[in-house]
């Protein structure tokens, strides 16, 4: 298939400290041709980056456990890795582009993947 | 409520004397300088014609300022200075006939006028409480009402996650069936025992759940669990994550040994166990839980995983931060937890 390299290459962290949510979301992403990582809270999703600096896309919750939330977890990856696109995800909060860094995506819970995945290919064409 | 007019003078000169509430000895010592004061003026300033007036406003002030029992006994003591300042020393009942009368004609007015303005003194005081209680009860509404605002957004909050939660488990129910029917079924019964989890939680406050109470929730729609499930284990209370992903689990577990373990024949049976086993460190206990089918029909390892032991497993792995363990052995099928107790159990251990 043509389109084989270019799915080989995608990759996203799904962080959400609620395995149900994010174990559905991997699962999505999976079937779509994403190479998927997976995090529970804000600590293990800056190790799994360090390691795989590779990563193109984060997905993450804002209310987790932990020393960092969602936000400041965005803020950080911006920092360290800044082309990563990023989408943060809330039902507690309605954050505006003030509250986040640059290009990120806020949704409000729950979301739609499939609109999710449209604006990678979107933002990533 | 419509406020009365006060006179301002009167109002401040009462919440003046109720700030300096005085011990008895000081208020008796200022009432006598008053009233002595008074005396005073009255012999230095007035004719002998009305002694007794001057002393009107100061016994007023006092039962206004310092109360009843004070009052009386500056009324006493004017009219005892006010007949020393016009007594004669030579007549023979010290004072005349009708100065008598009006010393005591003096005593009972002006004992009228303590008593008076003593039960405004107190009525002051009622009103001043009546007052704060009230402002009391208004901080106790305006609190519990933010209260309530915090518990509503809570509340939201928690029906969101619970949204996600179940859009998870129909995206993954709809993605492993064959078909919708099938689909929808399954649907049917995993979002029941999802609500029946959900009662257990609510009795908490959405805070733990006892791993009896969940079970039972999880297993009640099988009428089968006094005889063919034997559940047992310690009381263990887990956070409101742990405990839907467990009560998930058993559902499925238990759907899956109707369709195919155990519980599809006449005589098979679930033992369900869990214990609180020391770990390899002693102050990290760990929670171990079996389930095992006994007795049902010969095993086979199913080709293709569903929703259930998918969910299953990685759920509860995440959820309990440690080792899960599917193994579809002769005698029947057998599902492991093996986790810190601590990573589960509710914080406040309830």
């Amino acid at each position: 298939m043509t389109d084989d390299m270019a799915a080989i290459e995608r990759s996203i962290l799904v962080v959400d400290d609620e395995a149900l949510i994010r174990i559905n979301l991997a699962v999505f992403f999976e079937d779509e041709g994403f190479q998927v990582f997976e995090a529970g809270d804000a600590d293990e999703a800056i190790g799994i980056l360090d390691a795989n600096p590779s990563i193109q896309v984060v997905l993450t919750d804002v209310q987790m456990p932990g020393s960092m939330d969602g936000v400041k977890l965005a803020h950080y990856v911006r920092n360290r890795f800044p082309p990563t696109l990023l989408v943060v995800a809330s039902g507690a909060v309605k954050l505006t582009a003030a509250d986040l860094p640059a290009h990120t995506m806020f949704l409000a819970k729950p979301f739609d993947p499939r609109f999710v995945l449209s604006e990678i290919d979107r933002l990533s064409a | 409520m419509e406020h009365a007019k006060a006179l301002p003078a009167v109002d401040h000169l009462l919440t003046w004397s109720l700030k300096r509430t005085l011990p008895p000895v000081p208020r008796y010592l200022a009432a006598t300088l008053l009233v002595a004061l008074a005396a005073a003026i009255r012999v230095l300033l007035i004719t002998n014609l009305l002694p007794w007036l001057i002393f009107m406003p100061v016994v007023l002030l006092i039962g206004l300022t310092m109360g009843k029992r004070t009052g009386f006994y500056a009324v006493v003591l004017s009219a005892v200075l006010a007949a020393v300042t016009i007594a004669r020393p030579g007549a023979s009942l010290w004072l005349t006939g009708p100065q008598w009368i009006a010393s005591a004609l003096f005593i009972i007015i002006a004992a009228s006028q303590v008593i008076v303005a003593a039960e405004l003194r107190a009525s002051f005081v009622r009103a001043r409480q009546l007052v704060a209680e009230r402002e009391e009860a208004n901080a106790r509404l305006v609190e519990k009402e933010e209260q309530s605002q915090l518990l509503n957004h809570e509340l939201g909050h928690r029906l969101k996650n619970l949204l996600t939660i179940v859009q998870a488990i129909v995206s993954q129910t709809v993605r492993q069936s064959p078909d919708l029917a099938t689909a929808g079924e399954a649907l049917a019964f995993r979002l029941a025992a999802f609500g029946r989890a959900a009662d257990v939680l609510t009795a908490s406050s959405w805070e733990t759940a006892d791993i009896h109470a969940l079970a039972h929730a999880a297993l009640a729609p099988h009428d089968s669990i006094e005889t063919r499930f034997h559940l047992s284990g310690p009381v263990i209370y887990f956070q409101s994550q742990v405990a839907l992903a467990l009560a998930l689990a058993f559902h499925e577990l238990a759907t899956n040994a109707i369709k195919y373990g155990a519980l599809s024949n006449d005589s098979g049976r679930v033992d369900l166990k869990w214990s609180i086993e020391p770990g390899p460190n002693p102050a990290e206990p760990r929670f171990c839980l079996t389930w095992q089918e006994l007795g049902g029909p010969a095993v086979q390892p199913p080709a293709h995983r569903g929703f259930g032991s998918l969910m299953i497993e990685r759920s509860l792995r995440s959820y309990f931060r440690g080792q899960t363990l599917m193994s579809f052995e002769a005698e029947g099928l057998v599902f492991r937890i093996d986790a810190p107790l601590a990573g589960a159990q509710a914080s406040d251990g309830a």
